[in-house]
């Protein structure tokens, strides 16, 4: 399901290819010529401003029911559609449309606070296991291989049963368990920021340790930190849909897209548009996502990280 | 090397003891295991019965010794619910799982690695583009998304493959295509730098130089090396495939382990979590760990660091 | 009949800033049984000139030629399927690097036969008592229990061995060797050299020796072509090459290597000073100029085509020995 990162392989072969521009960047370049990065910021930002301006931009309350409305078919139908609902609306007669809008927001909810706490622990673990090395490091690098081991989406299934499904739960389970990429990426390159002469001057001249990290090596990883928090983000959002489409995520009435697409399967027969709307906004958003990210990466490189 | 094998097989078992640790406190917090067998109408001297006949009144560590002891032997213990032993219920299963994911890793190569091969032979052409679109789009595709349009187009529309359960051949269709493509644009581009290296080498030159047909130089010559790490990749893979396979099996109702996992938490069937949480992360560490060792053999300066 | 004849040949490369040349219209032959070495820095076009007579140039860039003869056919329009045939049969290479040029993956028996197969016979037993016999041939002990072998089970020197061993499988009539010792032991360079000098003698090949060790070309070629920045600026007999240079950068080489019995010791080696120029683009006059102690204005423009003196030995100076001689006396 999610793409973790590869045994087999040392941390610093993981660390290195999440950072290195795919082989395809350049061919990217050629084909979206340097638009891809902005394409996806732009998708990213309009998918955001429509999510904060839900309530402007939705033409219903999402979790309005009306059920002389039901399944009433979106706009390129030629039956049984109505005005007042252009994507039609779902089995309770909900507006399809403002749940779709309202759905950017859990997607980006759950997508910037799993990035927000994995991206705490990762930084704190991988910050201190690279910059200290020897016992810590060991130490972190067992912590990182057990979480590896660990079966992401069934553990974070038990976890939701265990502590019941809602939104702040998946977000907190989730949370604590992306975080591997960001320990992996910020141990190898702190080691190397530590091993910089400036960094080093800094150690002999006594400056504190909470000193040299923030002011010297943190300017150093934070471009490779914010090109692994798209990557996570994209995952996050990825699982969470992945987790209410299985009922073991955020719970009904709340409009998830993976939560709509759970609901719309008993009307895939005569309704599929139902699952093809919230489906191709996922698609959409992790696309401008990884687009981005991409993008981003390339940036980072050519400033030399 | 031996020494270098007791080692990294050491850490390998502990990983496993942590892990396993965690899944069962985890476990034993989500629900009283003695309600989950009582069943809802119980007295609550039932209960209690129940709660001393199992062992569940004693402290958590030694619940989870008893049962660790158990499982190194193979004895997961009981279903609460079908009151079946698991290690039946899990050896029926896991032959579909297990078939499911080597379908879908050898789909992945199918696809990755001739897609890979044209790409890398021929830079920015049209092969080439049109891989570059497969990676990054199906990086963006959700999988159990891509799993249920399927459905709708291959089994509701055009009625080509039967769309639930596990009776023939033409079952696996789907799910195969559907956990396999994930795993495309990363084999792909591994395929595609690994040609694009090996094509540049010396002994590529050579293999020229000596007369030797086209056909000769790229599929003796330059396959042959170019697809050892693509392999090892895909081992790997075949690792992340088996979490993939609990959203794709409660999907096509597939009834393989994956299936399992789901519906025993749906019932809170604890025993039946437990186990296969450790037999995905002994799989896991398993593959990591022969991974690391065909490594250390293949480079003897690995076991030395 | 020589065995090859190339006139002018020229390579172009198109590249960001525009087109590269590397080679620039060089000519030379070469007889049966005879050595010629092309020598010159790295960068003066010795290992592409190579590349392109083997047909084996990088796809982007474009080779020309006036003629280009091999035993008196013309190959440098033949299709890629016939020069493949050509390749490793009747004509083969050594390259550089011994340790990268085998492929990791299959025993040197396997890569060994694997020509023979290609170009004499299927016969798989016949391609195997040559591989040995070559292998004993190249000074490889036990041949027989080498041919199992994986490249990375030999050392440097003699995956060289096999290579030459393996370019000779098909009995080729010209070898091209490209810098078959550089990468090297000195002692092990020696060896090699000596038998490549050996095994040519024996089957009477036509044998070109790039190389940018001048020590090497004295002792074992016949004819000696000097390269600099894709041109030809010197040719002619080995002997007569060595002892009177005329271009001023063949007589900057030789200033750069200690000939017993007449460098004296402890006197300082000389050295070419300056860096070879960038060869992108329009190019006109001699480019060896910046870096030249004699060079005048009438450099950057003269044509720097080879003259050819009475014993076959030719310089491209623009302005020879005997007219600087004429200049400073006036």
């Amino acid at each position: 399901m999610t793409m973790i990162s590869t045994p087999g392989k040392s941390f610093d072969e993981i660390a290195q290819e999440t950072l290195e521009p795919s082989p395809f960047s350049k061919l990217r370049k050629r084909i979206f010529g340097n638009y891809s990065f902005l394409a996806g910021l732009i998708i990213i930002m309009a998918i955001f401003a429509m999510a904060l301006l839900a309530p402007l931009i939705a033409p219903h309350n999402p979790y309005e029911t009306d059920l002389a409305s039901r399944l009433m078919n979106p706009f390129w139908h030629e039956v049984k559609t109505d005005e007042e609902h252009p994507l039609g609306t779902d089995k309770v007669g909900r507006d399809y449309l403002s749940r779709l809008v309202y759905g950017a927001q859990i997607s980006l909810l759950i997508g910037f606070s799993t990035m927000l706490i994995s991206g705490t622990i990762g930084t704190v673990l991988g910050v201190a296991a690279g910059y200290f090395g020897g016992r810590v490091d060991m130490v972190v690098n067992f912590i990182i291989n057990t979480r590896l081991a660990m079966p992401v989406f069934l553990v974070a299934m038990a976890a939701v049963v265990a502590f019941g499904a809602s939104l702040m739960v998946v977000i907190l389970v989730l949370g604590l368990f992306l975080w591997d990429r960001f320990a992996v990426v910020m141990r190898s390159i702190t080691m190397q920021a530590r091993d910089l002469d400036y960094v080093k001057a800094a150690r002999a001249m006594g400056c504190s340790t909470p000193y040299i990290i923030v002011r010297e090596i943190f300017p150093n990883v934070i471009g490779s930190l914010t090109v692994v928090a798209t990557v996570e983000m994209a995952n996050a959002i990825l699982l969470e849909a992945a987790l209410s489409f299985l009922g073991f995520g955020v719970q009904a009435p709340t409009p998830s897209w993976g939560l709509m697409l759970n609901e719309a399967r008993e009307y895939m027969f005569f309704s599929p548009w139902l699952l093809a709307l919230p489906g191709a906004c996922l698609f959409l958003l992790v696309l401008a996502i990884n687009l981005f990210g991409d993008g981003l990466r390339d940036v980072t490189l050519e400033k030399g990280r | 090397m031996l020494a270098y094998a007791i080692k990294r097989s050491f850490a390998a078992f502990l990983i496993l003891i942590v892990v396993s640790g965690l899944t069962f406190s985890l476990s034993h917090l989500s629900a009283d295991p003695a309600l989950t067998i009582a069943g809802e109408q119980a007295s609550d001297e039932d209960i209690q019965a129940i709660r001393e006949l199992y062992g569940f009144d004693r402290p958590i560590y030694i619940q989870y010794l008893e049962w660790a002891g158990r499982a190194m032997t193979g004895d997961f213990g009981e279903s609460y619910h079908y009151g079946e032993r698991v290690s039946t219920m899990i050896a029926g299963r896991i032959g579909t799982t297990m078939s499911l994911g080597v379908l879908a890793i050898l789909f992945a190569l199918i696809i990755s690695i001739p897609l890979g091969v044209v790409a890398a032979m021929r830079p920015n052409s049209l092969v080439d583009r049109f891989a570059l679109l497969v990676a990054v789009f199906g990086q963006a595709l959700p999988t159990f998304w891509f799993a249920l349009m399927m459905i709708i187009v291959l089994g509701v529309w055009w009625r080509w493959l039967p769309i639930s359960g596990n009776d023939s051949w033409a079952h696996f269709v789907m799910p195969t295509i559907a956990l396999g493509y994930y795993a495309t644009p990363a084999l792909m581009r591994l395929t595609r730098a690994g040609m694009i290296e090996v094509l540049g080498s010396d002994y590529i030159r050579t293999a020229r130089a000596k007369g030797l047909s086209p056909t000769v130089v790229l599929f003796k010559h330059a396959l042959r090396n170019a697809i050892i790490p693509v392999v090892a990749l895909a081992a790997v893979w075949f690792g992340f495939m088996l979490g993939g396979s609990i959203v794709i099996e409660t999907i096509f109702n597939l009834k393989g382990i994956g299936w399992l996992s789901y519906d025993a938490l749906l019932r809170s069937d604890l025993p039946v979590v437990q186990a296969i949480v450790l037999i995905f992360a002994s799989l896991y560490v398993v593959l990591t760990l022969a991974a690391d060792l065909v490594n250390a053999w293949l480079d003897p300066r690995i076991s030395v660091r | 009949m020589s065995i090859l004849e190339v006139e002018n040949l020229t390579v172009d490369i198109p590249v960001a800033a525009g087109m590269l040349h590397p080679v620039r219209s060089i000519s030379f032959s070469v007889e049966k049984g005879e050595t010629l070495c092309i020598v010159g820095e790295s960068g003066c076009g010795k290992s592409l000139t190579s590349l392109a007579l083997m047909g084996l140039l990088p796809k982007a860039a474009i080779r020309r030629a006036d003629k280009l003869l091999f035993r008196g056919e013309e190959i440098g329009d033949l299709p890629e399927r016939k020069m493949a045939h050509l390749r490793g049969g009747a004509m083969s290479m050594i390259f550089q690097e011994p340790m990268t040029s085998l492929n990791p993956a299959y025993t040197i028996g396997d890569q060994l036969m694997e020509v023979f197969r290609r170009h004499v016979t299927r016969d798989k037993a016949a391609a195997r008592d040559r591989a040995i016999y070559l292998l004993e041939k190249v000074g490889i002990s036990s041949a027989a229990s080498r041919l199992g072998q994986y490249p990375h089970q030999l050392s440097g020197g003699l995956r060289q061995r096999v290579m030459i061993a393996m370019a000779l499988m098909c009995e080729p009539e010209l070898i091209i060797a490209d810098e078959p010792t550089t990468a090297l032991d000195v002692t092990i360079q020696a060896q090699i050299l000596h038998l490549l000098a050996e095994l040519q003698n024996e089957f009477d090949m036509g044998l070109i020796l790039i190389t940018h060790d001048l020590g090497v070309v004295a002792r074992i070629a016949d004819k000696v072509q000097v390269m600099y920045a894709g041109r030809t600026v010197e040719e002619g007999p080995a002997r007569a090459v060595f002892d009177s240079p005329q271009h001023p950068y063949t007589q900057g080489l030789l200033r750069c290597i200690p000939i017993p019995g007449k460098t004296k010791r402890g006197e300082r080696l000389g050295a070419v000073p300056g860096i070879v120029p960038n060869l992108v683009g329009d190019l006109s006059g001699c480019m060896f100029r910046n870096r030249c102690p004699h060079a005048a204005p009438v450099c950057a423009t003269a044509d720097d085509s080879l003259v050819t003196g009475p014993d076959g030995h030719a310089n491209a100076c623009i302005r020879p020995e005997p007219e600087r001689v004429a200049e400073a006396v006036a």
